[in-house]
């Protein structure tokens, strides 16, 4: 143990003897350490996200297509599904997008089709009366709206005056912030629906494997529509971000391995002075393995501490810092954008494989010029031949 | 020996113990994240039920970015059909629930 600790002793004052060599590998190394790690929690955070969310959603929404185009669908289209006991609701729904000049976006518009409690994510009620609405915290952040404020709206039938009775809080961003919630028949108002045809259908199925088989009755009872299923959704996002995040990663994976052949190069590089060091090791009794030892201790030091000090800035950037341009590359840019607040899946499991990532290769590949510079003839060493 | 201490190993042991400490603060304060949302986790789903889908807000810039799988069918072709995909709902490998899935549907008949 304590010979363990001279050696780590002497790798590390040997580290600052060559400072200029171990800040610039070691500023490599966080530079990487950081970027990989910041494209990967993003990734996993974003994939937690909405495979908490999903499970909040019907298991099919039915459309009304006609000639490849959506249309409306009537609210009793499915009434013959109703008392199939793998139904457990279906609930005709409005919603549509409303754009709004003024911030040159969509408002997602949506007639309220229930009344859960709120409490933590709401800020205010929800709708009950006409002339009333709730917003997402984005669309109140950017027009300054509060509750009991007053907003007139664009509608089908031109501009409409409603009060804000509630804004949903920056927790819920990410789902609602662009979100508009009004009663049945202002929804209907502003966007024109002026007859008894709702947007789509959502089946709610008492148990989530039935969804292939009630699909399949819909096909029958109304062979023009297109039946979304929920699954379908969550595979659409995980092949998408997964997709997305793996472009970044397949960016960054070829610049860990110019990073590599460069450590690679001033490693063997050095080598002439690396000799003659381990040469007086030899001569002063160390032994092959401890000069080995020592060069391990070494590269396997530097690295961790840059791969680690890499990992906690990603993390500050990502979720102290809300992940500026990054959350714009993998997520585009918008006039009406969310909150950025996703909840870190950071484990002690990730952050070994990180860890394991950036220091397992960086300290193999000192192992062979290690190799090279211990095997040296110490007694010509001694002659003075270099 | 204590000099000698000083001059060397003490901004290593320094350094190792501001990243250690990160990792340890990033370790803690993500936890911490995590039992905050699991708190709130019932609430957004009953949000989802308010929403036409659980798909994020990311963009509202461009219809087809706010609940894709449910606006168009064919919104991400709509308007450049051999076009590049710009948000592609596909990867460059399928997971292989999907490859099952779909190989009896591309057979010919």
């Amino acid at each position: 143990m304590k010979r363990f600790l001279s050696l780590l002793a002497f790798a590390l004052a040997s580290l600052i003897r060559r400072k200029r060599r171990s800040l610039s590998l070691g500023f490599g190394l966080l530079l990487i350490a950081f970027l990989l790690s910041a494209a990967l929690l993003l990734h996993d955070s974003i994939r937690a996200e909405y495979e908490r969310l999903i499970p909040g959603m019907a298991e099919l929404s039915v459309h009304q297509l006609r000639g490849g185009r959506p249309e409306r669908i009537a609210g009793d289209a499915l009434k013959e599904l109703e008392s199939h006991p793998g139904v457990r609701s279906i609930t005709p729904r409005v919603w549509g997008y409303l754009y709004l000049p003024p911030l040159s976006a969509n408002l997602t518009v949506m007639a309220k089709n229930g009344d859960p409690a709120l409490p933590t994510i709401l800020d205010g009620t929800l709708p009950d009366n006409e002339g009333e609405l709730t917003i997402g915290d984005r669309i109140a952040h950017s027009l300054g709206l509060r509750p009991g404020d007053s907003i007139a709206l664009p509608g089908a039938a031109g501009f409409q005056l409603f009060t804000v009775r509630g804004v949903f809080t920056s927790d819920s961003s990410l789902l609602a912030g662009d979100l508009a919630l009004f009663t049945e028949k202002d929804a209907r108002s502003l966007l024109g629906y002026d007859d008894e045809l709702y947007t789509d259908l959502a089946i709610a199925l008492s148990a989530p494997s039935e969804a292939n088989a009630i699909a399949a009755r819909i096909e029958k009872l109304l062979p023009g529509a297109r039946i979304v299923e929920r699954s379908a959704i969550e595979r659409a996002y995980a092949l998408s971000f997964g997709q997305r995040a793996g472009f970044l990663a397949a960016l960054l994976l070829p610049i860990l391995g110019s990073f590599l052949l460069i450590a690679w190069d001033r490693l063997s590089g050095s080598s002439d002075e690396e000799r003659y060091e381990a040469g007086v090791l030899l001569i002063s009794g160390w032994e092959f393995r401890d000069i080995l030892t020592f060069r391990i201790l070494e590269s396997s030091a530097l690295s961790g501490i840059a791969a680690a000090l890499g990992i906690s800035l990603a993390y500050l950037y990502l979720f102290i810092f809300d992940a500026p341009l990054l959350a714009d590359l993998l997520l585009g840019w918008s006039s009406l954008h969310p909150t950025f607040k996703l909840t870190p899946m950071l484990h002690g499991s990730q952050l070994l494989m990180l860890v394991a990532i950036l220091v397992l290769p960086f300290t193999a590949i000192s192992i062979l010029p290690a190799f090279r510079s211990a095997n040296v003839d110490a007694d010509a060493l001694l002659r003075g031949g270099r | 020996m204590i000099a000698s201490f000083r001059r060397t190993l003490l901004p290593f042991f320094l350094l190792s113990l501001v990243s250690i400490g990160g990792l340890f603060f990033a370790l803690i304060d993500a936890s911490i994240r995590r039992e905050d949302e699991r708190k709130r986790v019932d609430e957004k789903r009953a949000l989802v039920s308010l929403l036409p889908s659980a798909e994020l807000f990311f963009s509202s810039s461009a219809r087809w970015l706010r609940h894709p799988s449910l606006s168009e069918p064919m919104a991400p072709f709509a308007d450049t059909p051999s076009g590049f995909d710009v948000d592609p709902a596909g990867a460059l490998q399928p997971p292989l629930s999907l490859h099952r899935e779909i190989r009896p549907k591309v057979q010919p008949e």
